[in-house]
């Protein structure tokens, strides 16, 4: 175990993960009105709307996130299962970007697999897939996740109190990535604030992959420095230092917000349910199950978006090429021709594929990680914190925020 | 290239297709696993429950497997 206690600055960590903070304003982490009621009833009256799905919720602004602000184009918003998952499938009709990414331009997430489509997303993709399977989960678990989670438990355990969302959920992805990237804990959060402006992620990251150009070892940045891609006309090269960066941002952005925020959401699922936290707590196999019903039930991403490559009468709407078409997940894992008592949180659900990790070419590269840090990270909690509750005498944890949705505070005591 | 599945195996799996994100061997692990290119190979003997195997087809994000209707159950 490393010696850590406190592992990370606990102010700066609050500053940075504050869902309701100036860091989130941009897609709506103040936003607490419970949307799915609204979502539930937009997607009885048709299958696709037109319009975002910010300017569909009453009470929303206008925020931003995937395929959005896009002023200039028509937009529309699947709700139901079959729409949703019929978008993920045709990733020709619905394309990630509009236009042709350039691999080797300035690097950031415009320059990803992100936004790549077709043989050029696939042939990237491939070049991490192996670190990403369900297998390289055991090797992202020794490498970081095990060893942040207890530092973390070791830390919070003597305390007989704690805050869980930002001082456990969000510390771990980052530290989890980081480490994966082999870089040092002291940095962790330099890469977390550095993720609003990209140029900041370079610098930080390129001294670690000339290093391992020099010498690999065993790390993603040394997987990426190694790796070889064919371009369009079959010429095979390493991966040039703005496609490395790209990667790096990439898997940065996408991997530490998100795991945090979906952890912070099932452990309140669970506390805020002590028997079936207790449950869990009793037969730990039912812990990938609560996790999975988390997912379906609260999905901290509960839209992404696609771009419309030719006119399509889609659900029974026309679509225009070039509209863009936003896939609302979160309306399409309650959807009732799917799921009974879609709205209630029930670890107990015959196992039926969900949304939260996309679908077609895109699903989430990181799922089988995210699902290892989150098994980790609640099981150490449920193994050394005896009776774990949340604390009656603080404000209880609320589901806040629009395209990036979280908990607030969790307050717990224990001992 | 494709590799013809034994008769009796109860899924088929599109190797063209597959892009070894995993889905089908976290659904149905004692089904599913990768061959050392990331693509997704049957498990001999194939043994989840009916329904596992079911969610694994549905859940692989690229329409990779095709249920065969007669599927061995423990
Ligand atoms: C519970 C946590 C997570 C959730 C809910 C989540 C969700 C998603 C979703 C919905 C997508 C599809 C985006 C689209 O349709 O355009 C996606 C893509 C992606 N995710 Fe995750 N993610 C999580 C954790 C992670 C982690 C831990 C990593 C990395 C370590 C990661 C890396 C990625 C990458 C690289 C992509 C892009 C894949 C591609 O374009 O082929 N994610 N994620
Ligand atoms: S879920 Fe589909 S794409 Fe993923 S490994 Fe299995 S067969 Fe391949």
């Amino acid at each position: 175990m490393t010696e850590t206690a406190p592992l990370l600055d606990v102010d700066r960590v609050r500053e940075l993960f504050d869902l309701r903070g100036a860091y989130m304003a941009h897609n709506g982490g103040g936003f607490s009105p419970d949307p799915y009621p609204l979502w539930a009833a937009l997607r009885e009256q048709a299958p696709v709307h037109e319009g975002t799905l910010h300017a569909l919720t009453e009470g929303a602004e206008d925020w931003t996130f995937q395929g959005l602000p896009e002023r200039d184009r028509p937009h529309f918003t699947a709700f139901t299962y079959a729409a949703c998952n019929d978008v993920y499938k045709d990733s020709e009709l619905f394309a990630s970007s509009a236009n042709a990414v350039d691999p080797t331009a300035s690097a950031g997430v415009e320059s990803s697999m992100l936004s790549m489509g077709g043989a050029q997303h696939r042939r990237y993709r491939a070049l991490v897939q192996p670190r990403f399977t369900p297998k390289a989960a055991e090797w992202w678990i020794r490498k970081s996740i095990q060893e942040t989670v207890d530092a973390l438990v070791a830390h919070i355990r003597p305390l007989k109190r704690a805050e869980l969302n930002v001082d456990f959920c969000a510390a771990i992805p980052v530290l989890t990535i980081t480490g994966v990237f082999g870089i040092p804990v002291e940095q962790a959060l330099d890469v977390r604030a550095a993720m609003a402006n990209p140029m900041d992620v370079i610098t930080i990251v390129a001294p670690l992959v000339a290093a391992r150009r020099e010498e690999p070892g065993d790390d993603l940045i040394s997987v990426l420095v190694q790796a070889e891609v064919a371009d369009e006309d079959g010429v095979v090269h390493r991966l040039t230092d703005p496609e490395i960066y790209s990667f790096c941002i990439l898997l940065l952005a996408a991997g530490s917000g998100t795991t945090w925020k979906q952890m912070g959401i099932t452990l309140t699922a669970l506390l805020q349910r002590p028997e079936v936290l207790a449950a869990v707590r009793e037969d730990r196999s039912l812990l990938r199950p609560a996790i999975e019903e988390a997912l379906r039930w609260q999905p901290t991403d509960p839209m992404f978006s696609r771009f419309v490559t030719r006119d399509v009468d889609f659900h029974g709407v026309h679509v225009p090429k070039g509209a863009v078409m936003h896939i609302a997940l979160g309306a399409a894992n309650r959807d009732p021709a799917r799921w009974e008592r879609p709205d209630e949180f029930d670890i107990h659900r015959p196992v039926k594929p969900i949304l939260s990790f996309g679908g077609g070419p895109h699903i989430c590269l990181g799922m089988h990680v995210a699902r290892a840090e989150m098994v980790t990270g609640i099981g150490a909690l449920l193994d050394n914190l005896p009776n774990l509750r949340l604390d009656p005498d603080a404000e209880p944890p609320r589901y806040v925020g629009f395209y990036e949705r979280g908990a607030t505070a969790i307050p717990v005591l224990f001992g | 290239m494709p590799e013809a599945a034994p008769a009796e195996a109860p899924v088929r799996i599109d190797r063209d297709l597959c892009i070894g994100a995993g889905q089908c061997i976290a659904y149905a692990p004692q089904t599913f696993v990768h061959d050392d290119e990331t693509t997704a190979v049957l498990r001999e003997p194939p043994h989840d429950a009916e329904a596992d195997v079911a969610a694994a087809v549905e859940a692989c994000p690229m329409g990779a497997l095709t249920l065969r209707s007669s599927v061995p159950t423990e």
